[in-house]
């Protein structure tokens, strides 16, 4: 089959609408992706090495070292209630956190398009039985939804990670879907359809390369929501369980000092958290300002 | 009469995913691996016991029959009996979501008027520095984890500062309606912080949008001032879709509450909605679940009607 008749680039905008933002120039662009691909391969190889990098055991709970501060002499980062080094257990948290954030972003952006896929490439009867089932699953509150597999299920990592793609998944479907329909009325796929394309190769060959970039941009803009949450919901007790070190569980446990002054306990793993997530934001709005460069969101 | 008929048409739209809500919920006591009754009583009572125990729950029956009791209990019978405490669900849960809704309000304010405010200054500014700062303020500010956001609140504004008390709803000696609203302020501005921030972008695009629009541009070429046409020809064509946004967002800041409740030790659903999961009381989540959901619903439904009546162009 030669004849895909995708065009390489998108339809010119419309005569008569407000005129696109200036184009953020490239280098700009470039330097914030490349700004946040490397923070997220830091915090990745950080997490990698942890067994290596980490100066402490991130368990070990040495009683004569509680409460150092920051730049207390070997411990960097300095020490909690416990006497447990909190750069160690820093560098062991991300293991989790990401595992958890990356996993669950993944998960639910392939369910979440493949269900808009299939929705908005087979007629209106599909469609409306995927969009109304994404509606009911709007209905329930993230947190109401965690807690019910926590229920089920006991709290734990495996809760976590399915709340949030439960959670994510009508989002991921109605922003693809949207974009699927749109592609589905261009000519080219007219073209595809009056050509005797079928269904898969409808799919594969014209529709998907088109909202690929799209998925990818909201894929990535994913993640770093589900780090917060996933730290989170492990702050409230019923994600990742001790003695795991985990970002949200160390806030947790840091906010059971806070009242005696002992601030950094809790400070520091919502201050990694907050730079994860943000490297990753980056990263989503640079890969959306590479993958539409015609900037269709006007006054961004 | 159309207003009507089309309200009433919303209401019945909100029964089948009630219906959905109220079988999924009601799975969720008979998925739970383990039993909760064995766990709960065995020690102390004989096989038999536990049986009559059992039966007592109705939990012998066929599983529509359970359903169908499960329903009516929440109608007559308060939800059920919670398995840890013995008592009615609903008297447990009840006063404490009284607690939550008060919070949750507090936290629909903040959101509705730190969002508009925000989204204002931003859009009037577009591209100079106030919208450069307040965008970034959004960008960070959205990364942010609620619950460790509640605590760097408390560090600075309660701690260090000394301006708001810690934590709870009420001081020692009671204090009267100022005396909560001292104790909201913290809570409430976490709960909503992310709703907020989501409304303070909304508000802003809307606003950048529609400044390019020809009927501001001729307004603004015959001499309207600046002041009035954001607030009243703007302000109005934005409104529905303003109002429409913070009823959506009553599910993420419902989300905050609960979060925000372990924070400041708030009394209200939150925790008692996370003892019961750790101790396995399914009647008590789902009372919890079903009294949150059916809030949800509601708001959405109220949001829906007013959304209507605010645009004329849905009335017939």
């Amino acid at each position: 089959m030669v004849l895909t008749a995708s065009p390489k680039t998108r339809a010119p905008r419309p005569p008569g609408r407000p005129a696109p933002r200036r184009r953020r120039s490239r280098l700009r662009v470039n330097a914030q992706v490349t700004i946040a691909l490397l923070l997220i391969a830091g915090f990745v190889l950080m997490s990698l090495l942890a067994p290596v990098l980490a100066p402490y055991d991130p368990d070990l709970a040495d009683g004569g070292v509680k409460y150092l501060g920051v730049g207390a002499p070997g411990h960097l980062l300095g020490t909690d209630e416990l006497g447990r080094d909190i750069l160690s257990r820093l560098i062991w948290g991300g293991r989790t956190s990401l595992v958890v954030a990356l996993v669950a972003s993944l998960a639910s952006t392939v369910v979440g398009s493949v269900l808009a896929l299939v929705a908005g490439l087979s007629g209106d009867r599909a469609a409306g039985l995927v969009m109304r089932t994404v509606d009911i699953m709007f209905a329930f509150p993230v947190i109401i939804v965690a807690l019910v597999f926590a229920v089920i299920l006991g709290p734990g990592t495996p809760v976590v990670v399915l709340s949030i793609v439960f959670s994510a998944v009508p989002y991921v479907t109605r922003v693809v879907f949207a974009e699927v329909k749109l592609q589905r009325g261009r000519e080219y796929v007219e073209a595809a359809v009056s050509l005797g394309a079928g269904f898969f190769s409808i799919l594969f060959r014209e529709v998907l390369p088109n909202v690929l970039g799209q998925i990818v941009v909201y894929g990535t803009g994913l993640v770093g929501g589900m780090i917060v949450f996933s730290s989170s919901l492990s702050a409230l007790g019923i994600g990742v369980q001790p003695p795991t070190a985990d970002w949200g569980r160390m806030i947790s446990e840091g906010a059971k000092v806070i009242i005696t002054g002992n601030v950094y306990p809790a400070l520091l793993p919502g201050l990694v958290v907050l730079v994860v997530a943000l490297a990753f934001n980056w990263l989503g709005d640079g890969l959306r300002d590479v993958f539409d460069p015609h900037g269709r969101r006007a006054g961004r | 009469m159309g207003t009507f008929k089309h309200i009433l048409w919303r209401v019945l739209n909100i029964v089948p995913v009630l219906l959905v809500v109220s079988v999924l919920t009601f799975l969720v006591g008979r998925l739970t691996p383990g039993d909760p009754i064995e766990a709960q009583f065995a020690r102390d009572h004989t096989p038999e016991q536990v049986e009559v125990i059992r039966a007592s729950y109705g939990l012998t029956l066929p599983l529509w029959q359970q359903y169908a009791k499960w329903v009516k209990d929440l109608f007559t019978a308060g939800g059920g009996l919670s398995i840890a405490q013995g008592q009615p669900v609903f008297d447990i849960l009840l006063p404490n979501f009284a607690n939550t809704l008060i919070l949750t309000a507090a936290g629909v304010v903040i959101c509705a008027v730190l969002g508009v405010v925000i989204g204002v200054i931003a859009g009037i500014n577009h591209r100079r520095f106030p919208d450069r700062f307040a965008m970034l303020f959004v960008q960070t500010g959205s990364n942010l984890s609620v619950y460790w956001f509640g605590l760097v609140l408390i560090w600075i504004f309660s701690l260090w500062l000394g301006w708001l008390p810690v934590a709870g709803m009420e001081s020692r000696n009671g204090g009267g309606f100022g005396d909560l609203l001292a104790h909201l302020v913290l809570p409430g501005l976490s709960a909503a912080l992310i709703s907020t921030l989501v409304l303070a972008r909304f508000v802003r695009l809307g606003i950048v949008q529609e400044s390019h629009s020809d009927y501001v541009r001729t307004f603004a070429s015959q001499g309207v001032p600046r002041r009035r046409l954001v607030g009243k020809h703007i302000g109005r064509n934005i409104l529905p879709a303003v109002v429409n946004i913070i009823g959506l967002e009553i599910g993420t800041l419902i989300t905050g509450v609960i979060f925000v409740e372990s924070v400041f030790n708030w009394p209200g659903i939150g925790t008692q909605l996370v003892n019961a999961v750790n101790g396995k009381d399914y009647p008590l989540i789902q009372g919890g679940v079903i009294l949150v959901a059916l809030c949800y619903l509601v708001v959405n439904l109220l949001t829906d009607v007013t959304v209507d009546a605010l645009n004329p162009r849905l009335r017939r």
